[in-house]
């Protein structure tokens, strides 16, 4: 039987895909597209933000579609470590899964190069200070970050809780 | 069908523009909303996620390099506007395509790994390496029948992932994922008329659980290009639905993903192609 090449590569990608699909676990540039599928359960708490530039409310949303993506994810990131202390929330999600790992030491030496830093979570909010006044176009004297806590009833949001990120 | 193939290659030059056209429109609305690299400010927090792509680029430091220097991060962004304007108007000199995918993809994980999100939007990178290819090649039409079939593997690996979820019997499913998807919307805008159809969809779980099975029947149809390409009108009429349904009811609308519609364009030529013999008298309907 004499394969051309080309089979070959496409049998040896299709191969790749079904490991990372049982192992569910994307490999750039192959890429896993089960995004929304995963069951969501009944939802008790929203997060949201509220971002207090000297004096003045602004919501994510009000910077527009494109420019969300630069407002929300990286502080949303950054919540996500203020949630677990500080640790970084991929290692949290491994070590969950594996506990063991914790105790090898190619597991830690990765980590000391992938994972969070603390200096790095210490600069975040100076960083995201810069962001928001490139965003705005105006020096900001004080900035205050909430992360909003809301439920969801009938007629829309209410607010359960507001607990202060950022305060610059 | 040949005929689609035939297509293609005639179209070429029309493709590549529509194509690079469209990515350089992309970049203007990028460098609009400051989601270039250089003007990213130099960030602090990398996200690896659960991709050992990333872990390998963020443990060497390559992310973090790249943001850490203006004049770098600069050179990425102008190396990715001039290797699209070479592609558009110089189509012959294959460099520029090729400077244009690498760039492309160094900007892509790049944002990606300080977005603190991992982004799907794939359409720009993937479509870019059909015009890597010349157009008298036999490897650019191999290339295009590649990208088209992984663009439907995408659509139908989405479907399945939600149908391997049990999505079908969780009737809920899209009314919750709507409370997350929009808490940001309400929280900004909650009496806009948009606010008004969500909070009504929330709390109406059979019709949202009625939208999701035709969001999901939109991506399964995809399995008949496969098949056959006699279909391909009837998946570029499905593909923009399942855009507009998106931006609609989860606000979402990925200008990357858009060149997509790329691969299903052909068709449209071919249609068209026929209607003009038809008015001439040459083919009979």
């Amino acid at each position: 039987m004499n394969l051309k090449p080309k089979y070959i590569i496409v049998f040896f990608i299709a191969l790749i895909y079904l490991m990372l699909h049982i192992l569910k676990v994307q490999f750039t540039p192959f890429f896993l597209y089960g995004m929304y599928s995963k069951a969501v359960g009944e939802v008790d708490t929203l997060v949201a933000y509220e971002i207090e530039v000297d004096k003045t409310t602004y919501y994510p949303f009000d910077f527009g579609r494109e420019k969300m993506e630069l407002i929300l994810g990286p502080l949303d990131y950054y919540n996500n470590h203020l949630r677990l202390n500080g640790q970084d929330p991929v290692e949290h999600f491994v070590l969950t899964k594996r506990p063991h790992w914790n105790e090898s030491e190619l597991f830690n030496q990765i980590g000391e190069k992938v994972f969070t830093k603390s200096e790095e979570l210490q600069r975040f909010p100076f960083w995201y200070k810069t962001i928001l006044e490139r965003s705005l176009s105006k020096k900001i004297n004080h900035l205050i970050v909430y992360e909003v806590k809301y439920t969801y009833t009938n007629y829309g949001l209410k607010t359960i809780s507001k607990n202060r990120l950022i305060d610059l | 069908m040949k005929q689609l193939n035939y297509m293609v290659v005639q179209h070429y030059s029309l493709l590549n523009k529509l194509f690079f056209g469209f990515v350089i429109c992309i970049w203007l609305i990028r460098l609009y909303n400051d989601l270039l690299l250089h003007q990213l400010n130099q960030p602090v927090l990398p996200y690896e996620g659960r991709d050992p792509f990333y872990w390998m680029m963020v443990g060497l430091q390559i992310p973090q390099f790249i943001v850490g220097s203006k004049l770098l991060s600069l050179a990425v962004d102008f190396l990715m506007l001039t290797s699209a304007l070479g592609s558009l108007f110089f189509q012959r000199i294959k460099l520029f395509n090729i400077l244009f995918v690498l760039s492309y993809f160094i900007y892509f994980f790049v944002f990606n790994t300080f977005l603190g999100h991992h982004f799907h939007s794939v359409g720009v990178l993937f479509v870019s390496l059909m015009f890597l290819f010349k157009k008298d090649s036999k490897r650019f039409i191999q290339a295009f029948e590649l990208i088209r079939y992984y663009f439907y593997f995408m659509l139908c690996s989405a479907f399945l992932w939600k149908l391997v979820r049990g999505n079908l019997w969780d009737i809920d499913h899209f009314s919750n994922i709507l409370k997350i998807q929009h808490v940001h919307f309400l929280q900004a805008n909650p009496s806009h008329w948009k606010a008004d159809m969500i909070v009504y969809l929330i709390n109406n779980e059979s019709l949202s659980y009625l939208l999701w099975l035709a969001l999901m029947l939109l991506q399964g149809m995809f399995f008949i290009g496969f098949f056959t390409k006699k279909y391909d009108g009837l998946l570029l009429m499905s593909y923009l639905f399942f855009i507009v349904g998106s931006w609609l009811f989860m606000n979402i609308l990925n200008l990357d993903n858009l060149s997509w519609f790329l691969v299903l364009l052909p068709f449209g030529f071919l249609v068209l192609s026929k209607n003009k013999a038809i008015k001439k008298g040459s083919l009979t309907p």
